[in-house]
């Protein structure tokens, strides 16, 4: 289990540089760069010149790169041109923000994934299975900009329940719990939206998994061995059924971080989503490269996870 | 009754390549069906392709899905014609008008009839959809059948690759990939076409691994060694072999690759970086939503098209989840 945990470690390496060279040659071909997105008309050319020259624009893409790299394999992913504070101290920033509407989401979706796909699973094509696969498919397949917009027009302009946007009041300095109960009123819409839009193929997910277990011989044998029904479900192919579950969820631990760029943009909402797509169209390089490389590693972690926990809670599965 | 038997023979092969099945009904198990069918004439002979779409049939979703696409496509493509308005007649004097006779869905803030506009979007949408889709399944499973075939270093080397793609964050990406396009100062129009390439070419890689990982379980199977021994050229054997029992799958993942596809272009296009004006798009007309009166007093120019792109996905991937369990032998009702 050791060796294989190094050499999966390994083997993510190459691909970070894989990752980090394509990313660098896309930043760095994009029109315009950092200085003109945030200085051109203010000053002279010269001076544009000058300031590109001190960021190290000035130089051929292959050189910059290398810097780059070389900086990044010391921990230094260098300052970001907007916040001018070091790159991993804005991913600090705000992946909290990010964090606290993923994590809410995160938990309300297994609250309603998880007994929804049993039950349809075990009454396959009931009236309520039919009805939850119509509901998991509208969600799937709602658009992530247009599924907050709906939510912000009927919740907050035509019934006035939650704040429009933004993560607090704006103008009134709230303290103790009046300050979280306020930042919890403006969470509500972002993790309704966060949470409908990954529950449907979530839901789906525990009805296969749970579907191929009920089919299997040993359930039947608790079955014809005279086990009332519920003991053959929720004891017998339950523990089965939530294995590829337990690994999904492993694997999804490390994307709470990765923050959620249209949900968070629409609604405003402080996040590292939010922010990275802000960079964009900022040219704010570094940071795009820091960011991108955060979200690889937190992709490449999370394949791992989820793969030692498969052979951690299926001893029939060998990792080697 | 040799001579029968032959008739009926070319009649599967035909009928299994009229619907695009190739080999699999035709070599697969056609041979099986007949001795099936030999006593009784009348009876539809059954191939696997017949027998997934009767399954198909009796999913009432799917059904209900396809009859909703068809009708979608015929409306975008049709609807245009009967309409006295074109996608791009600015009419200051008609702008900002609310749904009426006239104008169905209102106009917009240059007077253009926004139902007009609404279907050329779905037509866009739904090419950009469809077309992308089929590059990178075309991409996707050449590369992954090749892969999976020769491995060694070929299969290394596009693996490799596959594994960074999917580790790339794709929408970031195509928001890049597409700042660069408005460098090159394209038209709009011809803009469309670079956003498909654009689309295929970060999607083909999940297609890759998938098809990769279906081809070498085809290829430990007894039938290719019966292949192999017989000598049979590398390209007939990935295309004649292989390719047949893996395609029921590659159709299944197009489908559902296409409601994805119509998102992601959608969501480009809302963002500014994807369909851009004067061409429209249902993302794109979702977007004037972000203007906060539009978005408050006049919902008619944005809701629609956002519920266009709701059920046409939401269509495609009925469909393409009805396909699914057609197709899956493993899956038996």
């Amino acid at each position: 289990m050791g060796k294989y945990i190094v050499r999966r470690l390994l083997l993510m390496i190459p691909i970070l540089v894989g990752v980090s060279f394509i990313v660098f040659l896309l930043v760095a071909s994009l029109p315009g760069d950092a200085v003109s997105a945030h200085m051109a008309g203010k000053i002279s050319p010269e001076k544009l010149e000058q300031n590109r020259a001190l960021l190290g624009l000035d130089q051929p893409v292959l050189t910059r790169y290398f810097n780059w790299l070389g900086n990044a394999i010391q921990g230094n992913f260098g300052t970001s041109i907007t916040y001018k504070i070091p790159v991993t101290e804005v991913i600090g920033n705000f992946v909290w923000n990010s964090f606290l509407l993923a994590v809410v989401a995160f938990v309300l979706e297994l609250l309603i994934a998880i007994p929804v796909g049993v039950v349809s699973a075990v009454k396959q094509y009931s009236i309520f299975d039919n009805a939850s696969t119509v509901f998991c498919f509208a969600v799937i397949s709602l658009p992530s900009f247009f599924l907050a917009m709906i939510l912000r027009f009927v919740f907050s302009v035509k019934l006035g329940i939650f704040p429009l946007d933004g993560m607090e009041t704006a103008g009134v300095s709230y303290t103790g719990m009046q300050h979280i109960g306020d930042v919890a009123m403006h969470m509500v819409l972002p993790v309704i939206c966060l949470t409908l839009l990954s529950v449907g193929s979530t839901t789906r997910y525990v009805r296969t998994s749970m579907l191929e277990v009920i089919r299997q011989d040993y359930v039947r044998t608790a079955r014809a061995k005279g086990l009332p029904e519920r003991v053959v479900i929720y004891k017998h192919a339950l523990k089965n059924g939530m294995i590829p579950i337990v690994t999904f969820v492993g694997g999804a631990l490390p994307s709470l971080f990765a923050g959620a760029m249209i949900t968070e943009t629409i609604f405003a909402w402080p996040g590292i989503g939010k922010v990275f797509l802000d960079s964009i169209g900022q040219r704010d390089y570094l940071f795009m490269m820091g960011f991108t490389m955060f979200l690889a590693v937190l992709v490449m972690v999370g394949n791992l996870l989820s793969d030692i926990l498969y052979g951690v809670v299926d001893p029939r599965i060998r990792l080697k | 009754m040799a001579k029968n038997f032959e008739e009926k023979a070319s009649a599967a092969t035909k009928t299994a390549s009229a619907t695009g099945a190739a080999a699999v009904a035709g070599e697969g198990s056609g041979g099986k069906n007949l001795k099936g069918n030999k006593n009784s004439k009348k009876q539809v002979m059954s191939t696997p392709w017949r027998m997934a779409m009767k399954r198909l049939k009796r999913n009432k979703l799917a059904i209900a899905g396809l009859i909703f696409l068809v009708l979608m496509i015929l409306v975008c493509f049709i609807g245009p014609l009967f309409s006295p308005y074109s996608m791009n007649d600015v009419d200051m004097a008609a702008a900002k008008q609310p749904p009426s006779a006239q104008h169905w869905l209102g106009t917009d803030d240059n007077g253009r009839d926004v139902l007009t506009r609404l279907l050329y979007g779905g037509q866009i949408s739904m090419t950009v959809g469809l077309a992308a889709t089929a590059l990178e399944i075309l991409i996707g499973a050449i590369l992954g059948c090749v892969a999976a075939y020769y491995g060694g270093a070929v299969d290394f080397v596009i693996m490799r690759i596959v594994d960074v793609i999917l580790s790339l964050p794709t929408m970031p990406i195509l928001i890049m990939l597409s700042a660069m396009m408005s460098d090159w100062k394209v038209d709009p129009s011809v803009r469309v076409y670079y956003l498909m390439v654009i689309l295929a070419s970060l999607g083909w890689a999940g297609t890759c691994r998938f098809v990769r990982g279906q081809v070498l379980t085809v290829r430990e199977m007894d039938y290719m060694s019966a292949a192999e021994s017989l000598g049979i050229r590398d390209y007939r054997k990935i295309f004649k072999h292989i390719m047949p029992n893996v395609i029921p799958l590659i159709i299944v993942m197009a489908t559902l690759a296409i409601g994805d596809t119509i998102i992601m272009e959608s969501t480009m296009s809302f963002l500014g970086v994807g369909v851009l004006p004067p061409m429209a798009s249902w993302g794109q007309m979702v977007s004037d939503g972000n203007n906060l009166m539009i978005f408050k007093l006049r919902p008619w120019l944005w809701m629609p098209a956002g519920f266009c792109i709701l059920l046409t996905v939401l269509s495609v991937n009925l469909v393409g989840d009805g396909l699914r369990d057609a197709l899956d032998p493993k899956m038996k009702r």
